[in-house]
């Protein structure tokens, strides 16, 4: 069996002021799966995206092992990391439909990397443009193709910076809040489009968001990310269905789709740089014992193929 | 029903690109809304949402129709009044929060500016019973005298959306008028915002516009929804039944295509493709599966169905959604 798409090892991420924004993560992705990271504002959902294409910026460092199909990405010199993004993982952000060049014309920009790195003719890349946002579901793409990005709705730029992503094919897609800045049915079809990526494709989808509901429609298994770690992992069904750590059940049952008003969670996220002892979340926990002030808990395992990291978790209570 | 807080009738909305042919935003918008009461605008983007609460609070010139906001001694007023006096005293009953509140704060003053200026202009306050009054307004939305001082960039994004309210409540308006307030926010910053939502609506009596595309946020926010379809509402009627039991084929799709907590049936959101929907007909005959010729041919007006309205000619049975 070959080496596993994605494989993170005690990931850290540290700012330069001091703020740990991701504090020893381990993840695993197949090919043809998508995983979930969830967490709020500041649980370093985002830092950890940005270590793993090694975006970080200046003054932020990453250690730890990210093995992509077997190859040590923190470990590669600068030019072969250049050709690994694009070529073998993908990223879109929250902001990508925004960012497109405004100057030029959604061929240019989709048909972009061909040009650059295969050598494709500018009528060739077109064609090529147009195959690849029919596949991410833009209808009569060639009529796409000479319009500018502010002649795009919402939804269409962010598929187009969706098709820039997979232009190269890539195999791992690291996505982080893709679909936050849609209109609800928007976003419905984008998510819809991501799964079928995964199931038709056999994508590897690193999916970055906030919203439960998100995760509910695209992922397969779910970390949830606070303070920089993971403090539960789960099958995206059955964390849903029961989630073991605290913090899962109060992202839960803030969500507006929870039955019952959305309960919020009190307080807020800690500072990176000023980390309360013990278990990060014990200040906001309604569960919290005294115990919990002292030492910071690992991650152990729960039911299979679950892991959480509070030792008061019920296993009981899971369904 | 005694008389209405705020009513509008007829509010035809037309933008006019300086190219190409105009745009109609909003057409033939009704609503009446009574002390206390909640109504949601809902709909895709583009439908008319945002141009509706706009134009209720006088900020959006109207190419037909009319609004009235009724003050606590009853003189009904009109935000969009050619007499600056009337306007003035309109749109202070019209508390609008907009969408983003990092764009709407001015970066170089400070947050006690943002309420002070409204509290000097209109009531003419100054020195420590301004400061007071500021104070007192940040305090109603749970924050810290500290953040008198702060600058927006200082504030995280629930902050900032907290002074956007405390800023529309500073003259005590009888109206709140909220667009999308909540959809930049995480999902624990939300919950903290329209529960703060839900305390200043019972504390004040405020009859609420609520512009959202989250379904779910609405379901717990309002009494009553009008669901907006290419400028026209297309459905309205309780919250609950809108959401539970839509008759409209659009509303349907809306529902359906919402995020929920368990996976959707994939395909599920197709029926919100978009299309161009200009034509004589209705606006979703195009991508509707229960369309007839008629449909197609001519808008239906809305009519009462059961527990709600709807405009549809075709409608669903109303036995509720999956």
């Amino acid at each position: 069996m070959s080496a596993p798409l994605l494989e993170v090892r005690g990931l850290e991420v540290e700012y330069a002021g001091g703020a740990r924004a991701v504090r020893g993560v381990d993840l695993a992705l197949e090919r043809g799966r998508c995983l979930a990271l969830v967490g709020e504002s500041g649980s370093g959902k985002s830092s950890l995206a940005l270590a793993l294409l090694r975006l970080l910026p200046a003054g932020a460092r990453a250690r730890g092992r990210v093995a992509l199909e077997g190859r040590d990405l923190l470990a590669l010199d600068p030019r072969a990391m250049d050709a690994v993004r694009g070529a073998r993982v993908g990223l879109v952000l929250q902001e990508s439909g925004a960012a497109l060049d405004p100057l030029r014309s959604v061929a240019e920009q989709v048909g972009e990397a061909w040009r650059l790195y295969e050598g494709l003719g500018r009528a060739r890349a077109a064609e090529r443009a147009a195959e690849l946002l029919g596949r991410v579901g833009l209808p009569q793409p060639g009529e796409l193709l000479g319009r500018y990005p502010h002649e795009l709705s919402g939804g269409q730029r962010q598929r187009v910076a969706l098709a820039m992503a997979l232009a190269r094919g890539p195999a791992l897609l690291v996505a982080d809040e893709p679909t936050t800045a849609l209109d609800a049915s928007v976003q419905a079809r984008l998510l819809a489009l991501l799964r079928e990526l995964v199931e038709r494709e056999g994508l590897g989808l690193l999916l970055i968001t906030h919203d439960l509901a998100v995760v509910a429609q695209v992922s397969d298994e779910t970390a949830v990310l606070y303070a920089g770690r993971v403090v539960e992992r789960a099958p995206t069904r059955d964390l849903l269905a029961a989630p073991a750590h605290p913090y899962s059940a109060a992202l839960l049952a803030a969500h507006p789709a929870h039955a019952g008003a959305p309960r919020p969670i009190p307080g807020r996220p800690p500072e990176l740089r000023a980390l309360p002892t013990g278990c990060a979340f014990h200040p906001r926990c309604a569960a919290a014992r005294p115990e919990c002030a002292r030492a910071e808990p690992a991650l152990a395992a729960l039911a299979p193929g679950r892991e959480v990291a509070c030792p008061y978790a019920d296993a009981g209570a899971l369904p | 029903m005694s008389a209405p807080r705020l009513e509008a009738r007829g509010l035809r909305v037309e933008h006019r690109p300086r190219r190409g042919a105009r745009v109609l935003a909003l057409d033939g918008f009704d609503l009446r809304l009574a002390s206390g009461e909640a109504v949601a605008l809902v709909g895709e983007s583009g439908a008319g949402k945002s141009s509706a609460a706009l134009a209720l609070t006088g900020l959006l010139p109207l190419a037909a129709g009319s609004v009235r906001v009724r003050t606590d001694d009853g003189a009904a007023l009109d935000p969009a009044a050619a007499r600056a006096a009337e306007r003035r005293r309109a749109r202070r009953e019209l508390g609008w929060v907009p969408q983003d509140p990092g764009a709407s704060l001015d970066p170089r003053r400070p947050v006690a500016h943002a309420l002070g200026e409204a509290l000097a202009y209109h009531r003419g306050l100054r020195g420590a019973e301004l400061a007071a009054r500021v104070a007192a307004g940040l305090a109603a939305v749970g924050l810290a005298a500290e953040h008198v001082a702060r600058f927006p960039h200082e504030l995280s994004g629930g902050e900032r959306q907290r002074v956007a309210l405390a800023r529309a409540l500073a003259l005590e308006p009888g109206v709140l008028v909220c667009d999308e307030i909540t959809s930049a926010l995480d999902v624990s910053v939300q919950a903290q915002v329209l529960a703060l939502l839900a305390e200043l609506r019972r504390a004040r009596e405020l009859a609420l516009v609520f512009v959202s595309h989250d379904l779910h946020v609405v379901r717990h926010v309002t009494e009553r929804a009008l669901v907006l379809l290419a400028g026209r509402v297309v459905e309205a009627g309780p919250t609950a039944a809108v959401l539970a039991r839509p008759r409209h084929p659009y509303t349907r799709a809306l529902v359906e295509a919402s995020p929920a907590l368990a996976p959707r049936p994939l395909g599920a959101a197709e029926a919100l493709a978009p299309l161009d929907a200009r034509g004589p007909g209705c606006a979703f005959a195009p991508r509707c599966a229960r369309a007839e010729a008629r449909c197609r041919a001519e808008r239906p007006p809305l009519a009462p169905l059961g527990e709600v309205e709807a405009a549809c000619y075709a409608p669903e049975a109303g036995s509720g959604t999956p």
